[in-house]
This record gives structure tokens, sequence and C-alpha cells, in this order.
């Protein structure tokens, strides 16, 4: 039912894959310089994917007034926003993960080192999504992107910086503090998200 | 096992009787402002209350402080002789509602969004199909569907969530001469079966009860200014 809801996961899809090749092409083949930059381009065109998708989530369950019935239901609003986020997730970042070999290639990222990527990427983006639906919800007076946008940047610096740190070192130790800050980075914005997300929604309505 | 069934009855008859709301000296407000004061009304069961009065009076306003989507700062909400004043979690789960905002989702068919609301509120199951035979709805995509087909589609759904205390807010807005008598006819059913409705409108003859609130004799009174 998701995908059928949206264009904008095509679009979001979409800019992802150009982005990236853009990215790609704009060192015109300094393999040097690819080398230097790629981790960076892969997490900088998978955060403005998913700040793309963000605003039609919550605020036009909002605006439709479909979160009015959300809150009459005998389900707690945390579990409702919580199962909305892992959609979310699953819906963006994923497919973006699963055309990410393909997109590694074009950066030239060496493809032993492709699995060790993949696991980072899993493993930190679905902070973005639990910081992005935490942001929507306490911007849902005012359906700006612009707002979202400028809101959720700053919020995502802890994610960005990890997530380009790790996949710039693959070949630290699987136990090394960068990863394991990284896991509880999303295991942290996973515990809060579900409750801030809510708490803001009827902080909202009352 | 019968005394068990008829257990099972009294209760079922004793629940039904306690179907009540009890409005208490209630202000409604939005932000600082107060919109009404003191608003009174009791509802047993089987009642049909007809709120109205001009646009911008507040009747919308009422119904969502009902319903806890707007706080409290003075009043009392009773349901079923229980005080849910301060439990807007809780009273949101006795009662159904129907708002300006049909709540559907413009790209699944009429059949879709009853469905996801079915399984949303994990309800009876209602047969969708036989629902939309009732109201005359085709099984079209709702981005295609006139405004009075989307209205017709949110008020299906107050069937399928079901629940004794109905809250409406200009439910015939947008429906056409059918849709208002089927209207007419599932709200008079709901009254047999022991719910209540209170219902706020600009047409109460519609409705034909003896329980009409003139909200205008609840606002606080307005400054008026010489130019």
């Amino acid at each position: 039912m998701v995908l059928r809801s949206g264009s904008h996961l095509i679009i979001a899809f979409t800019f992802f894959f150009f982005f990236s090749v853009l990215f790609a092409l704009s060192t015109l083949g300094t393999e040097t310089l690819l080398n230097l930059i790629a981790p960076s381009g892969i997490w900088v065109s998978l955060l403005i994917s998913v700040l793309l998708t963000l605003n039609k989530i919550i605020h036009q369950e909002y605006e439709n007034g479909s979160t009015d019935f959300y809150l009459l239901s005998d389900f707690p609003l945390e579990i409702i926003l919580f199962l909305k986020t892992i959609i979310h997730w699953i819906t963006v970042s994923l497919p973006m993960l699963l055309i990410m070999p393909f997109i590694m290639i074009a950066l030239q990222i060496d493809l032993e080192k492709l699995l060790v990527l993949l696991t980072i990427v899993l493993i930190g983006s679905p902070a973005l999504s639990f910081v992005g639906i935490m942001i929507s919800c306490l911007t849902l007076s005012n359906n700006s992107s612009f707002l979202i946008t400028t809101i959720t940047i700053p919020f995502y610096f802890p994610t960005l910086l990890l997530g380009i740190y790790c996949t710039n070192n693959t070949d630290l130790d699987n136990m090394s503090l960068a990863y394991i800050l990284l896991g509880l980075n999303t295991l942290f914005t996973i515990t809060i998200s579900p409750f801030i997300s809510a708490y803001a929604v009827k902080l909202h309505y009352s | 096992m019968k005394d068990k069934i008829k257990d099972l009855q009294t209760l079922a008859i004793k629940k039904e009787k306690m179907t009540s709301i009890n409005i208490g000296s209630l202000n409604c407000i939005i932000g600082n402002k107060t919109i009404l004061s003191d608003v009174n009304f009791a509802a047993n069961k089987s009642k049909i209350i007809v709120i109205t009065g001009p646009n911008g009076i507040g009747k919308s306003t009422l119904l969502k402080t009902i319903l806890g989507l707007l706080p409290i700062l003075k009043g009392s909400i009773t349901i079923n002789d229980r005080d849910y004043t301060n439990d807007p979690e809780s009273r949101k789960e006795k009662l159904n509602f129907i708002g300006h905002k049909n709540a559907l989702n413009e790209n699944f068919t009429i059949f879709e969004n009853l469905r996801y609301w079915q399984n949303f509120f994990s309800s009876e199951k209602t047969d969708i199909y036989t629902l939309m035979d009732f109201w005359g709805l085709p099984n079209i995509k709702l981005s295609t569907c006139s405004e009075g087909q989307k209205k017709k589609t949110a008020l299906a759904r107050l069937s399928i969530i079901g629940r004794h205390i109905w809250l409406l807010d200009e439910p015939a807005s947008n429906l056409d001469l059918l849709g208002q008598k089927k209207l007419v006819q599932i709200v008079k059913e709901h009254q047999i079966k022991g719910g209540i409705s209170i219902i706020s409108t600009h047409n109460p003859d519609l409705f034909k009860s003896k329980n009409v609130i003139e909200l205008s004799n609840f606002a606080p009174k307005k400054k008026i200014y010489n130019v």
C-alpha cells in the first residue's frame, strides 16, 4: 500500500541513483580523488534522498485526518509511529541498499569491501528514518519542506560523520569503537524516536 | 451452558444500559481563547443530540474537545458514569467520529480505504461490499471520487468502527438527498441499538431530534466596538 501511495519513493530512488553516478562522474575518473570522496558521496546522497520523502509520511496523514483516527484507536501511538518508520526505512532506504553494489562499481570502490560497506550502511541508515520521522512530527503544524530540512540536517550529523568514518575505514576491527558508536547511535534513535514523535503529535493536539 | 449464555445476555444488556455521556460545565478553548463556556448536556442510551449554531461558534471545537483532540481547562466529561475528564486517551477509545477531514487515502480505492480502517481497528468483520452497496459507492480510486462520495466512504467507516457514542461533525455536508436519507437511517439504526449520536449540523430538522442545543447560548459575550 505504501509503495502504491507515493511517487515520492520513485523520486527518492532515482535521485539517489543519479546523484551517486554524477558524484562519480564529477571526479572525471581520478581514482585517488574518487577513493577519498566516494563514501561521503554514498552517505550524502542517501541522506538527501531520505529527506525528500520525509514531508510525505506524517504530514500527509495529518492533513487528511488519519492521525485523528490513530489517536482514537486502542493502539499506542508510539507503536504506530514505530511501525510507520520501519515501513519508511523498508520502502526508502532498503531499495537504495539493493542498488548500492552498482553504485559502488561506479564509484570505483573495491568490491572486496562490498559486504563490509553494505553492513555499515545497513547499520547506520535506520537512524536517518527514525530521526527524520521524529523531526517530521515535531514540525507537524508547519508543512514547509524547508523547515523540516533545516531542522533535520543538524540531527543527521552524528550518523553522517560516523557513517563516513566507518565507510572510510573498512579495515578496522569488527568491534572497533567507530562501529560500536554507529550501532549505538542507531539503537539510541530507534529507542527514543517513537516516544518523542508520539509526544510531539499529542502535544500538537493539546 | 444455558446459565452462561443468560449471564452473557444480561451483561450485554447491562452494558448497553450503561451507555451514557455527561458533559458538565465544559469550557472549550483554542490556544488561550475561550470559544464556549459552561456547556452542559447529558445523553443516555438511544439519544440523538443535535448541536447547532452559526459558523465559527464552536461546534467542531466542542466535538473535538469531547473527543480529546483539544484540551479541557474547566468542566467534566463522564462516560458510562466514569469520569474521563483527565484521561483523554481512554476517552477516545469509547468514541467514534466523523470530522471535516475524511481521513482517507486518495491513492487507494474506496474498498481498500474501508478495509484499511477495518484492519486497523480490528473491528468485527462487517461486509465492506454490503456497506458500499448501501451507500451506492462504486469501487473506484478515491482521487476520482466526488466530495459527496468521499463523505459517504467516511460515513461507511462509522459502521465499521462501531462503538456506542458517535460524534458527527456536519455529516450531511456534500451529501445528496439520497445520501442524507441514508445518513438519517444509520443514525436511527444506531439509536435502536442503544447508541448515542452527538451531531453538529446546520440542518437540525434532518434528524428530527427533540434534543437540540443552540451553541450561541454558550458563547462568551463579544465586545462591541463603536466605530
